[in-house]
Order: structure tokens, then sequence, then C-alpha cells
């Protein structure tokens, strides 16, 4: 992503945490400690017996939080760049599987005819309909 | 489109199959009989149909997981318009709702499914299809693309424990991995329901065939949510972290 441009700072010259790539994916520290008090918990470890017949490694949302905090309080950037990298190999595991499932052809843009019109009675059925005034609002409310 | 969860309307064949159990989809309008009026108050049709689609309003302001599919579709390019692309009809009491593909609408059974909670995992499951036929070449008639996108619908929004339980795929004896066996079989169930020409052991074949690349890919919900947590939740906050914003 970053060929063509200048070469990023060596790491230990980063000073402000805000100007690290890719620094969005940190996300608040309340969040790693939810995760992994999630994952130690005894409901969250039958979950994981009930899916992969083993509990999974929740040490790493741990240390997250630790570096997260290290971060927060301390303005430790080595420690922030550790979160960075954590955050990468989790969006690479969870991505992965999604792009190289080939058991169907990936589209390079959306159907044409996701919008196409409904048949005209169905049109005229939908006029003035509590959803027809509520669909209005709500894209309002999105933009 | 069938199961007593949904599935997907049936592909086009000469006799449309599937479209009998969804009657308004062929323009008629179900007529409740005398004595399903007197003994189960059916054929309230104009307050169910209001009482279903506020549901589905309740659902995009609340629900994380409908608002994060919603977020992941539009920034897809498959923007949910909720009086274009979902409908609540009358339809067979064997299912509860589904996606019909030539329409490309979801419908939602507002004789069956009353309550928020029905409508909202109707929502999320059909909403995976919908991502699904947004971001691949999905045909219904391939079977190949009908097991997997059944697999991942089964495997996001259904078979916690609890209806594990129910179904017979788990028990207190038979926990460890249930999980996958109970998303084998409602898959089988929601394809069989909707290619009746179909063996139940080509469907096996077919599913387990596409299983482990199906059954791995989460996108865009990104976990198995466990029911009564915040896991919903968690999904809906790291939207971001995957591109749906």
């Amino acid at each position: 992503m970053s060929e063509g441009k200048e070469e990023p700072k060596p790491r230990t010259e980063y000073t402000d945490g805000k100007n690290i790539p890719n620094v969005w994916l940190v996300r608040p520290c309340e969040s790693y400690k939810d995760e992994y008090t999630e994952c130690a918990s005894i409901r969250g470890r039958f979950h994981q017996y009930f899916i992969f017949g083993e509990n999974s490694d929740c040490t790493q949302w741990k240390t997250d939080y630790e570096n997260c905090m290290k971060y927060r309080l301390h303005n430790d950037i080595p420690a922030l760049e550790r979160v960075i990298q954590s955050e990468s190999k989790r969006r690479y595991e969870r991505l992965a599987p999604h792009y190289y499932n080939d058991v169907w052809k990936h589209r390079t843009s959306p159907p044409e005819d996701w919008n196409k019109p409904l048949p005209t009675k169905m049109q005229e059925e939908y006029k003035n309909t509590y959803l027809d005034h509520k669909a209005r609002e709500y894209k309002a409310s999105q933009t | 489109m069938a199961d007593q969860s949904s599935g997907s309307t049936p592909v086009d064949k000469e006799d449309n199959w599937g479209y009998d159990l969804y009657p308004e989809r062929r323009g008629e309008a179900a007529q409740a009989k005398w004595w399903q009026v007197a003994l189960f108050g059916a054929g309230q049709v104009k307050t169910e149909k209001i009482s279903c689609e506020r549901n589905v309003y309740n659902c995009f302001q609340n629900s994380p997981l409908v608002k994060l599919m919603y977020s992941a579709l539009k920034a897809s390019g498959c923007e949910i318009d909720l009086r274009r692309h979902i409908a609540c009809e009358v339809c067979d009491v064997k299912v509860s709702g589904g996606y019909d593909p030539r329409l490309n609408q979801i419908v939602i059974c507002q004789n069956v499914a009353r309550s928020k909670g029905m409508v909202q995992g109707i929502l999320t499951h059909e909403m995976i299809h919908m991502f699904d036929a947004c971001r691949h070449e999905l045909s219904f008639k391939d079977l190949n693309h009908l097991a997997c996108t059944e697999i991942r619908a089964a495997n996001l929004t259904h078979c916690s424990f609890f209806s594990a339980m129910t179904q017979g795929d788990a028990s207190f004896f038979r926990i460890q991995k249930q999980h996958a066996e109970c998303v084998k079989n409602k898959a089988l169930g929601s394809v069989l329901a909707v290619r009746p020409d179909v063996t139940k052991e080509e469907a096996l074949a077919v599913i387990d065939k596409v299983f482990l690349k199906c059954y791995n890919d989460l996108e865009p919900i990104g976990r198995r949510v466990r029911r009564n947590s915040a896991d919903m939740i968690r999904a809906y906050q790291e939207r971001t972290n995957y591109g749906y914003e």
C-alpha cells in the first residue's frame, strides 16, 4: 500500500502515536479488557468448547489491554505499535478465510439490478405504508 | 426459504417451487379459514402487517446485528432500502421468512414472526444471503453456492448450544465441537426445502464438500455470537476495523 510513497520511518522514530500508520485499528483499551473477560469467563469457555472443542487462547487480549494502557498512561509508543501489530494480525486472520473462500467468484462491482423497480402492483400496495414512510426517514438519518 | 427458521427462495423452475409457501409472492392474498379465525385469531392481516413493519424498523434502529449487516451491505455498495428490499407478508406456517432472489427482497412472515427477536433473527439470516449475493457471483441454481450461503447463515445466526440441544445435535454429554454438526444439519434442512429435487445424500455430499471453507468464512459478523452476551455489540463496534462503515 505504501510502495511508491516515501519509506515509512523506522519504528523507533515515531514520537506521536497519531502518526503511526494503521493506528486507527486500535480500539479503546476497555474493549480489550472486555474481550478478555468474555474469553476467560465460564460461559465464554463453554461456548469455545462447544465450537472448537477446546479453550481458546485469551492472552493476546490481555496483552493488548496492557499495551494499550501503557500508551494511554505513559505514551509508550512501542507498546502502541505492538497493539497495532496485533490488530493487523487479527484482521488478517479474520479476512483470510473470506477472501480464500473460492466456492464462488468475487465480484468487482455490486449487481446492477440491486435496486431494480418492483412490479407496479407491488409499488402501488406499498405506497403510504408504515415502512414506506419509515424507509425515507431512515435513509435521511443515515447520511 | 423454508424450515422453521428461514432459507432461500428456490430458483426459478417452471413449477415455481417453494413459491407456494409464499402465496402473496404469486399475487394471491391468503385467506384465513373460518376456524383459523375463530380459534387462532387469524386473519388480522392489516394489523399484523403494521406490527411486523414496526418490528422491522425497530431492528434497524436498535439491533446491533441488523445495524452491522446494514453497514456491511452499504459499504459493499448494496444499500438496503427498507421499503424496496423488505416485505411483510402472510406465508405458510412452515416458514418464518426468506429471501426472494428474483425481486431481491427479504420476506418476513408476519403471521409467524411476531416478536422483535424472531424478526431480528430472520433479518440477519437473510441479510447474510444478500451480503453473499452482493459481494460474490452467487447463483442460487448452483448447489455449491446454495450450500455455502446456507452454511454461513446457520453458522452466524443460529446454533446456540440450546438450539442445538433442541435439534438433537448436542446434549449435556455431547458438547465438544457439536456446533459444526448443528450448522450442517440446519444447512441440510434449508437446502432440501429449497431444492426438492435433490436427495439427502446429494445435499450432504455438497455440504461436506464446501463445509470447511464456508464454515470459517465469518464475514461480516466476524464471530459466532454467544447468545445472551454482549457479543453482538462487540461485533458491531469492531466493524470499522474491517471496512464496514
